[in-house]
């Protein structure tokens, strides 16, 4: 296996999100028929493909370095509090992916020229550009699938500081094992990733890993991105 | 007159801001919200009374209608924008004292969040129910806050995190303002916030949505 750190581009046509997964995004059911909202949505999408310069990469861990224990987890000495959520799902995991996607600095200067403007179009491009980060988060964990697939190992969900009452704050550590301004994110003193439209997380590997459900209904998160889709 | 206020307040809950407007697209070319409280005006209709049992009817219909599940935030934000075109005449008798706005709410997102949507969909939806708003923008310190204060003393605070870091730069920002002024009534929102936070915090509210948010006061 290879553990040094891989990036790549993604072009938009691969991670365009449909019209009807964004009034999804906003809430509206799939049979939603609000012609208003969806002429919106389609006019910018198609603005938003001269805004998206999408990366995503990830660095695989090399075993020895990873150890796993009930609630965290260590890479190299380091200690993760990611919590039970977490570990249980990576708990046969003999090391994990540690993976990020961005669009771009661009995109965000856009969505807040377009916010200034007018927030409902502000509001559009801002559920564009998290659902477009998700497909390029889904792109990623995908080409690691295929890597580790052919060593037969396999992969679990992914997994985000932030979310699974892994706290955000531990950001910062997995991002020292990346390199320097990978895939063009640098992390706030908050653990803010900027470009805003971000993410970053994790992917357990291993022999006997398998991929299960998101463990959303004993989460006390109650806004969570994966618990809004699971309705 | 209770004809074109009942009108005003149908087009407010559609979305029909203006004639131009062209959504809804059976509406295109017809008088909206904006010219219609222009006509109001001419008629003699006092700016308070198509505030009042008008404008905010339209508003408070699609607020009810978000509550229960029935809009969602675009609904809000698109009844907000015909709200504020036609609030855009009423503007003179807000400066002259003979329409007053609901009161005045200081907005930014606190030190070390620089995510704006969650504020500015408050801004919008407030400014919708007849409220004065200030932005402050993001990533706003204690001082910051308590300066805005001091130029609009007796103003409401609403402070707006996304990030459960940055939430925790909330709780500075409450004792700071409440030990400037412990009359201030303070209002926290964001998605990793809850109410037991809130109560931690010493925070006055805290509110899942605008809507919500807009809905506490409606009482008031």
């Amino acid at each position: 296996m290879n553990y040094d750190a891989i990036e790549i581009s993604i072009p938009f046509y691969e991670i365009t999100p449909s019209t009807s997964q964004v009034l999804q995004a906003m809430g509206y059911p799939p049979e939603s028929d609000n012609l208003q909202l969806k002429d919106s949505i389609e006019e910018r999408i198609n603005e938003a493909k001269l805004h998206v310069s999408a990366t995503a990469g990830f660095k695989i861990i090399a075993p020895l370095d990873f150890i796993i224990s009930k609630n965290q987890f260590s890479i190299a000495g380091v200690e993760f509090d990611s919590k039970k959520i977490i570990t249980s799902q990576i708990r046969k995991a003999d090391t994990i992916a540690i993976f990020t996607a961005s669009l771009g600095s661009a995109f965000d200067q856009w969505s807040k020229k377009v916010q200034s403007e007018n927030i409902l179009d502000g509001y559009i491009i801002d559920t564009i550009g998290s659902e477009t980060v998700e497909l390029a988060a889904d792109v990623i964990e995908e080409k690691i699938n295929q890597v580790v697939t052919g060593e037969d190992y396999f992969c679990s969900s992914r997994f985000s500081p932030g979310y699974c009452e892994w706290s955000v704050a531990e950001q910062h550590k997995l991002f020292s094992f990346l390199p320097k301004n990978f895939c063009g994110i640098s992390l706030t003193e908050s653990a803010l990733m900027n470009p805003i439209k971000s993410v970053s997380g994790i992917i357990g590997i291993g022999l006997n890993v398998k991929k299960l459900d998101y463990h959303c209904r004993i989460c006390t998160q109650e806004n969570c991105y994966k618990k809004k889709h699971l309705v | 007159m209770e004809q074109i206020l009942q009108k005003i307040s149908e087009y407010v809950e559609i979305g029909k801001a203006e004639k131009n407007s062209p959504y809804p697209s059976d509406l295109k070319g017809i008088d909206g919200a904006s010219e219609l409280t222009l006509q109001a005006l001419e008629m003699g209709i006092k700016p308070n009374t198509i505030l009042n049992d008008a404008l905010l009817i339209g508003m408070r219909r699609i607020g009810e209608k978000f509550s229960s599940g029935k809009a969602f935030i675009p609904n809000l934000l698109i009844s907000a924008k015909a709200m504020n075109a036609a609030l855009e005449h009423l503007k003179p008798f807000f400066e002259s004292g003979e329409a007053v706005f609901k009161g005045k709410i200081i907005l930014g997102t606190v030190k070390g969040d620089l995510h704006d949507i969650g504020k500015n969909l408050v801004k919008m939806v407030m400014k919708g129910e007849g409220w004065e708003v200030v932005d402050i923008g993001v990533d706003v310190s204690s001082e910051k806050f308590i300066d805005a204060l001091k130029s609009h003393p007796g103003a409401i605070v609403g402070l707006s995190a996304l990030l459960t870091t940055t939430m925790m730069n909330m709780e500075n920002i409450v004792h700071s303002v409440k030990e400037y002024d412990s009359s201030t009534k303070i209002f926290v929102g964001g998605a990793p916030l809850s109410r037991q936070f809130c109560d931690k915090i010493g925070a006055d509210g805290y509110f899942p949505d605008p809507h919500s948010f807009a809905k506490s006061f409606h009482a008031n």
